[in-house]
């Protein structure tokens, strides 16, 4: 048992909305022994809640902490870093792209 | 008998029997669950989550892929049904706050509604998904299963509040003739099902299911908006005959002769159609129109999260560009409201969304999604007879800016060695009152004008015409809008430009006439009513027809005009109905 903090940056146009949500609540969702969450500003979500994820609505450039305590927390916890990283597989915003200033 | 009026989501015509879903929720018996049945209580919630998955999954597999984005949306309820924060919190008011599992699941979803709907943007258009989703649980833990569509004994109109997404999809084809809905924009599944499967639906009409009983016959006249309640004989009668025409002319098999669209006099009409998508773009090219008048391009945005890409995009202008060959095919560039896809948290939620950030005006805030869309455009121009239309401006100098954007796209593709025509007409929509008045200065810039009669009537009488308890103040015939379609005209013949009419108003036979005298010769129109139209013209006359367009300009308010429009409609139909044949003879 470990406690495991990433950041990522939310880099696509859209933005943290209904499908990236679904997303990394699906990834989330395969570490069953590990409780992950995501904070935002003052904000936290249950990483495995499309409800609490989706109700963060955070737009490309933010910050966003990945916490995750349990089973495998840091393969999880880089999993969904990987995810939110990557743009959800959409549009990157070109501001926000990786290496950008 | 009833006449109840509403707004045509898709077109058509038929008469059945209505069933009626009500959307009243589900009595849910007060009862505070004892801590032996605790266990019970979650059981039940269980197996209606499981139900309902089991449900959803039917209907993926069952209709997987024909619907597109409304199957898609089938995904968003899977995902809600099996939210960990739905779930505990459902499980935490039976096991602590002693509530029933139909109570637990009705609070606990209520509270996530009223937080979508308070944080407004895209999460706010979750909130009919997620309500919907709630009371099926609840029918569902009840016993009380809703009523089920996919195994209708005989063929029905349906009559509700709203569609949901899964009543939609769960829909049984064969057996549904229509849908008559209070609520419904031409983006809701209503829309996107009906045009789909090709039958009427009429929206807009207050409270209609509590007016209409179960079982209730029904007239659904998609052509006019009109619904018809217990119709009398007379009317049985009128729309049988009615009903046999149109199924007679359906657009599918039959095709029109635009040489025919010639007035007595030897005048030649336009007749073009409007399009949605580029579906059935080879079968409606075959029905031989002029062309495409307007091509709406925002149905390749509604129901995406993501705004599509050049190249899809590319791909369905081109596919229509080829069906209509050296026809031409006016592209409007789109025409929708910021709310469409903003995902931002500061997304504003638009108190006036008709006079909000919208069509041109959200082209120019989302450069970038235009630039996609004029790239895609000149793309596909090659492939045919391409012509560009920007909606909702209001002078010439927007109009400018719009086509100095379109300039610089042009440099880029060049830059690129994309091929592209580069003498595409660029042309503007005259559906503000603004545009109307200063059309004179916009015929002078633009290579073409197009006037939409929808936006004009509702902008100029200040009239949503979605809005069922103003539908009645929707007045396409009053003498103010004829008067702004008179200046546009005159504009248009003063700088030897086409300005053509769109909208409902181009393929209203009883409203054609008045267009031909106000000087329009080109009309673009659904495809259903493009065989009426050429009919209607080639019985008219040029000088009957400015008489009419006088009488309607000269008439003191909306009523008159109307009657001197009855009149001209009652003449015609005297004269046409026995004198042909005794004259023959």
């Amino acid at each position: 048992m470990s406690d495991v903090t990433v950041k990522a940056l939310i880099r696509n146009r859209q933005g943290l909305h209904a499908r990236p949500s679904a997303l990394v609540v699906k990834t989330a969702a395969r570490h069953k022994n590990c409780t992950i969450t995501l904070a935002i500003g003052g904000e936290t979500a249950n990483a495995k809640s499309i409800m609490e994820v989706m109700m963060l609505a955070s737009p490309a450039g933010t910050e966003v902490s990945i916490l995750a305590s349990g089973e495998d927390a840091d393969v999880a916890a880089a999993e969904v870093a990987q995810v939110i990283d990557g743009g959800f597989g959409e549009e990157i915003d070109p501001a926000w792209a990786p290496g950008s200033p | 008998m009833e006449i109840l009026r509403g707004t045509v989501l898709s077109e058509g015509l038929v008469a059945g029997e209505a069933l009626v879903l009500s959307s009243g929720e589900v009595i849910i018996p007060d009862v505070v669950v004892k801590p032996a049945d605790r266990e019970k209580e979650v059981a039940r919630f269980r197996r209606a989550v499981d139900g309902t998955l089991k449900e959803i999954n039917e209907l993926t597999n069952a209709t997987e892929g024909r619907l597109g984005d409304l199957t898609r949306m089938l995904g968003t309820y899977q995902s809600l049904l099996a939210d960990e924060s739905i779930i505990n919190q459902v499980l935490e008011q039976i096991r602590t706050k002693r509530k029933s599992a139909a109570t637990a699941v009705r609070q606990v979803i209520a509270g996530y509604v009223e937080d979508f709907r308070r944080m407004g943007g895209p999460l706010a258009n979750y909130a009919p998904e997620l309500e919907d989703l709630g009371r099926r649980l609840v029918a569902r833990i009840l016993g009380k299963e809703l009523p089920s569509l996919d195994r209708l004994p005989r063929k029905v109109v349906i009559v509700a509040d709203e569609i949901t997404p899964m009543q939609a999809l769960s829909i049984d084809r064969d057996k549904v003739i229509g849908f008559v809905t209070q609520s419904g924009s031409p983006e809701s599944h209503t829309a996107i099902l009906s045009r789909h499967l090709g039958i009427p639906a009429i929206t807009g009409i207050e409270n209609v299911a509590s007016i209409v009983p179960q079982g209730a016959s029904l007239i659904v006249d998609g052509l006019e908006g009109v619904v018809v309640l217990d119709p009398d004989k007379a009317m049985k009668q009128t729309y049988a005959m009615k009903i046999r025409r149109a199924t007679r002319t359906r657009w599918q098999t039959t095709t029109i002769s635009p040489e025919e669209s010639v007035t007595q006099d030897g005048v030649r009409a336009t007749i073009r159609c409007n399009v949605d998508t580029s579906d059935h773009v080879r079968e409606l090219a075959a029905m031989g129109a002029d062309g495409v008048g307007l091509f709406r391009t925002e149905f390749l945005y509604i129901g995406k999260a993501v705004p599509p890409d050049e190249k899809a995009q590319a791909k369905s202008y081109e596919e229509t560009l080829k069906a209509f060959g050296s026809r031409p095919v006016i592209f409007r560039t789109m025409d929708f409201g910021a709310d469409k896809f903003d995902a931002r948290v500061d997304a504003v939620k638009e108190e006036n969304p008709a006079l909000g950030l919208r069509s041109i005006r959200l082209s120019f805030a989302r450069e970038d999604l235009f630039r996609t869309q004029l790239r895609a455009l000149l793309r596909a121009s090659v492939h045919g007879n391409a012509r560009i239309m920007f909606p909702m401006v209001t002078d010439a100098g927007e109009f400018l800016r719009a086509k100095a954007i379109l300039e610089v796209v042009k440099s880029e593709l060049k830059a690129e060695r994309v091929p592209f025509a580069a003498d595409v007409p660029v042309g503007v929509m005259i559906e503000l009152p603004a545009a109307a008045i200063a059309s004179a200065a916009l015929m002078k810039v633009a290579d073409f004008g197009s006037i939409g009669t929808n936006d004009l009537t509702q902008y100029t009488l200040a009239v949503d015409r979605t809005n069922g308890r103003v539908s009645d103040w929707y007045k396409p015939h009053h003498p103010a809008i004829c008067r702004l379609i008179k200046v546009a005209m005159e504009a248009g013949l003063a700088a030897g430009k086409e300005v053509s009419v769109c909208g409902e108003m181009a393929g209203s036979t009883r409203l054609v006439p008045v267009l031909m005298g106000l000087g329009v010769r080109s009309f673009s129109m659904a495809p259903p009513r493009m065989g009426q139209v050429v009919d209607r013209i080639s019985r008219l006359t040029l000088p009957e027809c400015r008489a009419l367009a006088d009488a309607v300009l000269a008439s003191p308010d909306a009523e008159e005009a109307l009657a001197a429009i009855d009149a001209f409609e009652s003449r015609a139909t005297e004269e046409r109905t026995p004198a042909p044949r005794k004259r023959r003879s």
